[in-house]
């Protein structure tokens, strides 16, 4: 399953990629209730609390950064497991220089497995839209509220 | 006059078991609870395919009333880790290192609660490795499909290629022939959804002798299975199945949560029960169809049929784990020339693992005599349709003639009676068919949609002759044992078990009706292997036609003792005496006679002269041919344009199945046969994604009818008994699941013909109807 967008930041592309390149920031913008446990190195472990409709729980999930090198496109891989179901995703976003600011072409490549997949199926499509979404509105707010470096 | 007994063959008796169902004194699997006993629920795995690295039960083992862990691993050190399916191909217990299907059982939690089991099931972590998924069977035969069963010597997801025919004949005759249709069908994966899950209570006594409370149709396969996999001796394991809400084939295969609960009451010393939620149930236990079909069906254009070629693909998820006879894999597929008299025919299938659940033989499991009905139904309704005759004609043109029998069919089954055009033409008189084809053409003149499907089916049941039908090599015999107490009173017991369908009325009638003592007086028992015959229990509609004959000989057997008893109390020669009127009489002196009762109380306190005292007798029964019942069925359906929702208007079933024991039972049968029948044409199926997910693992999605969805059934009947069956019984249980999906879809096939619309794929949902009609401008 796939997510994309793109939107515009005023924020320079050196602080779009640090905040995109932290764990805690980024996982900062969900929604969801969440925890960030560990940040070492590339890799991060945490917990979240989400679901699909009333099938809700705790997924505890570790993800690692594939790529994350100024001026090449940011890329993590994060692996959930949780209510008896797994996630699997690959997060990239990809920052170009624009005037102002920086533009962000994002991408979600989401693989459910579980129950969650199961009994929300008719439902996962939209959720996942809609939280990756918001995930990513949030990331800018939080960028274009963040004081100039 | 005829004389008759209470609750003898033919009467419309109340059902014995519903006194205690009615009034919920049922005694199920989880109403059984035993002092200590621990409960056992299963962490699952989200994948369909996936390397196990590491299991981490830390946090479950730290949640109060969790006790014990089991894993594959665990399993392994005692060899247990894999057993034996009914097909005597292999399937993981708990897997080691590699899961197969999503929501397959990986790790046993035991506590002291239900809820505690729960807990520690989520609480389980597990890192997998994911590995491709193949779901789709036709996709697994490729050379670079992901490989499902490595641990194989084969290096394919095929498992097994079966064909029966004449192949170089039916290709001729089809050539030959002035039209043939060309048909793919497929029948999708279904679950049997019976109200119970499966289940079981399983404890070890102070002495190591197992008991396991079990859902099972088929208590001593089972327990020879336990002892076969369990190195336990036999007659240290003991199965009981008690009452059973629905079973449908979904209990007869042997399921993990079996196997591990004694696994885990030999590791507590406590009894473990284990029982399926409905999540459970619909993700991993056995399923029915999932059969790709490809055929090709020729005629001559007077409509005269020549010739049927069918190959099949069937997917058996991971391990095939049906329970079909060991001779036919593809089960009694071949009964596909259903009621045509076909010179040339030719079937072949290949059976396929895939990443789902394992099984094949569940949904009144019709050893795939569904699939092959819906198949020649669908067929001899698309070559009528092509030759621009009335498919009733064209039956009516083509069935085998009742003076043909016994008939031996093209693929090589030996139909001992049937009267096809009888039971047709009372369907189409009882729904007045000319004058609905009549009704038709008025309304397509108006542009409404309206369908006539019919569907002529040939079932096969009663399984079965020992030279060809074995499970695991145990011939498919069917035993009963009858002991008449000395107050005349009378306990059977049988190696079948009922989930529902009323054995114990049944049963009682038939012995009602050979010992002369009335059905109350009759107590029937199955289900313990501790005190039951050995059998290989109920599916496939066998139990009448297999036990119900053994109850007979072994009446019979009692009766030739019973008159030796009655000559020597009336002082009469036993020739002297007949059995008549429920009585031993002296011929021609009526008044002087003795009743089973008599009888039975002499000899436990005046036994004859030369005779052993007590009145029983056992018989297994080994039948010498298959029952062959058979119906049609039409059905009337009304398409709404706008929404393309299918209403069954009219729906008349008449069957036949040879002589019917009790009316009430059969037609209650025949109408829950019916809804099961219904449930795949318009509502049911399980269907998986890219990942292996399985869409439809709850009642949100898996559609099954309830009586708002159910139409009236109007059922008539006729009656051709079974030439060799004691009673002339055939049994009937799926006769109506099998014959009524081709009705429904031939009728809505039928509305739409004018169209250009020669097919739709089950289930009929409205959404497919309305695309048609959207695609033809219709709406």
């Amino acid at each position: 399953m796939q997510a994309d967008g793109r939107f515009q930041v005023r924020a320079a592309p050196e602080v779009v990629f640090a905040f995109f390149s932290d764990p805690r920031q980024l996982l900062d913008c969900l929604d969801d209730p969440h925890t960030v446990d560990s940040v070492e190195a590339d890799r991060f472990t945490g917990t979240i609390t989400t679901g699909v409709a009333f099938i809700r729980g705790t997924f505890r999930f570790t993800g690692r950064y594939e790529e994350r090198i100024p001026g090449q496109p940011v890329q993590a891989r994060i692996h959930g497991s949780g209510l008896g179901s797994g996630v699997d995703a690959v997060l990239l976003a990809d920052l170009t220089a624009a005037d102002p600011g920086t533009v962000v072409g994002w991408r979600a490549d989401i693989v459910l497995t579980g129950p969650v997949a199961s009994i929300g199926e008719r439902l996962v499509r939209s959720t996942i839209d809609k939280k990756t979404a918001a995930l990513f509105e949030k990331a800018r707010e939080r960028l274009e509220a963040a004081p100039p470096p | 006059m005829t004389t008759t007994i209470h609750g003898g063959i033919g009467q419309s008796l109340a059902r014995k078991e519903d006194a205690r169902f009615i009034r919920g004194k049922g005694n199920y699997v989880d109403d059984i609870q035993l002092p200590g006993m621990l409960f056992l629920d299963f962490t699952r795995s989200p994948y369909a395919h996936a390397k196990i690295t590491a299991i981490h039960p830390e946090k479950a083992l730290k949640i109060p009333g969790v006790l014990a862990v089991i894993t594959g691993k665990d399993l392994d050190a005692a060899k247990l880790a894999w057993m034996p399916t009914l097909m005597s191909d292999t399937q993981m217990v708990l897997p080691i290192d590699t899961v197969k299907f999503q929501g397959q059982e990986v790790v046993g939690i035991v506590a002291d609660s239900r809820y505690s089991a729960a807990d520690g099931a989520a609480a389980v972590e597990i890192d997998y490795e994911p590995l491709p998924v193949v779901t789709d069977p036709v996709k697994a035969l490729l050379p670079d499909a992901p490989l499902v069963r490595p641990d194989k010597t084969k290096k394919s997801n095929h498992i097994w290629h079966w064909e029966t025919g004449d192949k170089a004949g039916t290709d001729a005759a089809l050539a030959k022939s002035d039209v043939v249709v060309h048909q793919d069908l497929y029948l999708p994966r279904l679950n049997v959804s019976s109200m119970e899950t499966c289940g079981c209570v399983a404890q070890f006594d102070t002495m190591g002798r197992l008991t396991v409370w079990m859902t099972t149709q088929a208590p001593h396969a089972i327990r020879t299975v336990f002892a076969l996999v369990a190195g336990l001796p036999e007659q240290n394991i003991r199965i009981i199945s008690p009452d059973l809400g629905g079973g449908f084939g979904g209990k007869v295969p042997v399921y993990p949560g079996y196997v591990v609960a004694v696994v885990a009451a030999l590791k507590t010393g406590h009894a473990v029960k284990w029982v399926e939620d409905r999540m459970d149930n619909l993700m991993s236990s056995s399923f029915a169809r999932d059969y790709h079909i490809s055929a090709d069906i020729g005629a001559t254009k007077d409509g005269k049929l020549t010739g049927l070629r069918v190959k099949t693909v069937a997917d058996h998820g991971y391990a095939d784990a049906a329970a079909n006879p060991s001779k036919f894999p593809a089960g009694l597929f071949h009964i596909i020339t259903g009621s045509y008299p076909f010179d040339k025919a030719f079937v072949e299938v290949d059976g396929v693992y895939t990443n789902k659940p394992p099984g094949g033989i569940a949904y009144r499991c019709s050893f795939r005599v569904t699939e092959a009905a819906f198949t020649i139904e669908r067929l001899v309704d698309g070559i009528a349709h092509k030759l621009g005759m009335d498919p009733a004609e064209f039956r009516l043109k083509n069935f085998i003639p009742p003076e043909s029998f016994p008939y031996k069919s093209a693929l090589g089954w030996t139909y001992d009676s049937g009267n096809y055009a009888g039971a047709l033409n009372l369907a189409m008189k009882m729904i007045d068919y000319p004058a609905l084809r009549k009704e038709q053409v008025e309304k397509r003149k108006r542009g409404e949609l309206m369908g006539i499907g019919i569907s002529s089916f040939t079932e096969i049941v009663g399984a079965g002759p020992s030279a060809q039908f074995d499970i695991l090599g145990i011939k498919m015999f069917e035993g009963c044992e009858i002991r008449i107490h000395p107050t005349g009173k009378v306990m059977a017991r049988f190696g079948t078990k009922s989930q529902g369908q009323g054995h114990e009325t049944t049963y009682s009638q038939i012995l009602a009706e050979e010992l002369g003592i009335p059905a109350e007086n009759i107590a029937i028992e199955e289900g313990d292997t501790d005190t039951a015959p050995y059998g290989l229990g109920t599916y496939a509609s066998r139990s009448t036609p297999t036990a119900g004959a053994a109850a007979v000989i072994a009446a019979r057997k009692i009766r030739e003792k019973a008159q030796k008893i009655a000559a020597h109390l009336l002082e009469v020669s036993p020739d002297d005496l007949e059995w008549k009127d429920y009585k031993f009489q002296v011929k021609g002196v009526p008044e002087k006679s003795k009743t089973m009762a008599d009888v039975a109380f002499a000899a436990y306190t005046n036994p004859a002269p030369g005779t052993e005292a007590g009145l029983e007798a056992v018989d297994y029964y080994d039948p010498p041919n298959m029952t062959y019942p058979f119906g049609s069925y039409v059905c009337v359906v009304d398409i709404d344009k706008g929404t393309g929702q299918v209403n069954i208007r009219r729906f008349v079933a008449v069957d036949d199945c040879g002589t019917i024991i009790n009316p009430m039972i059969v037609e209650g049968q025949i109408h829950g046969g019916l809804n099961m029948g219904l449930a795949p044409a318009l509502y049911e199926q399980i269907t998986y994604d890219e990942n292996g997910n399985m869409r439809g693992n709850s009642f949100l999605d898996y559609l099954v009818p309830t009586a708002v969805e159910s139409p009236h059934w109007e059922t008539g009947k006729t009656t051709t008994p079974s030439p060799h069956h004691p009673i002339g019984a055939k049994g009937v249980g799926e006769s109506p699941t099998v014959g009524a999906p081709a009705a429904i879809v031939n009728a809505v096939v039928d509305a739409l013909s004018p169209l250009g619309v020669t097919n739709i794929d089950i289930p009929i949902y409205p959404w497919k109807v309305w695309q048609i009609l959207h695609d033809k401008g219709q709406n």
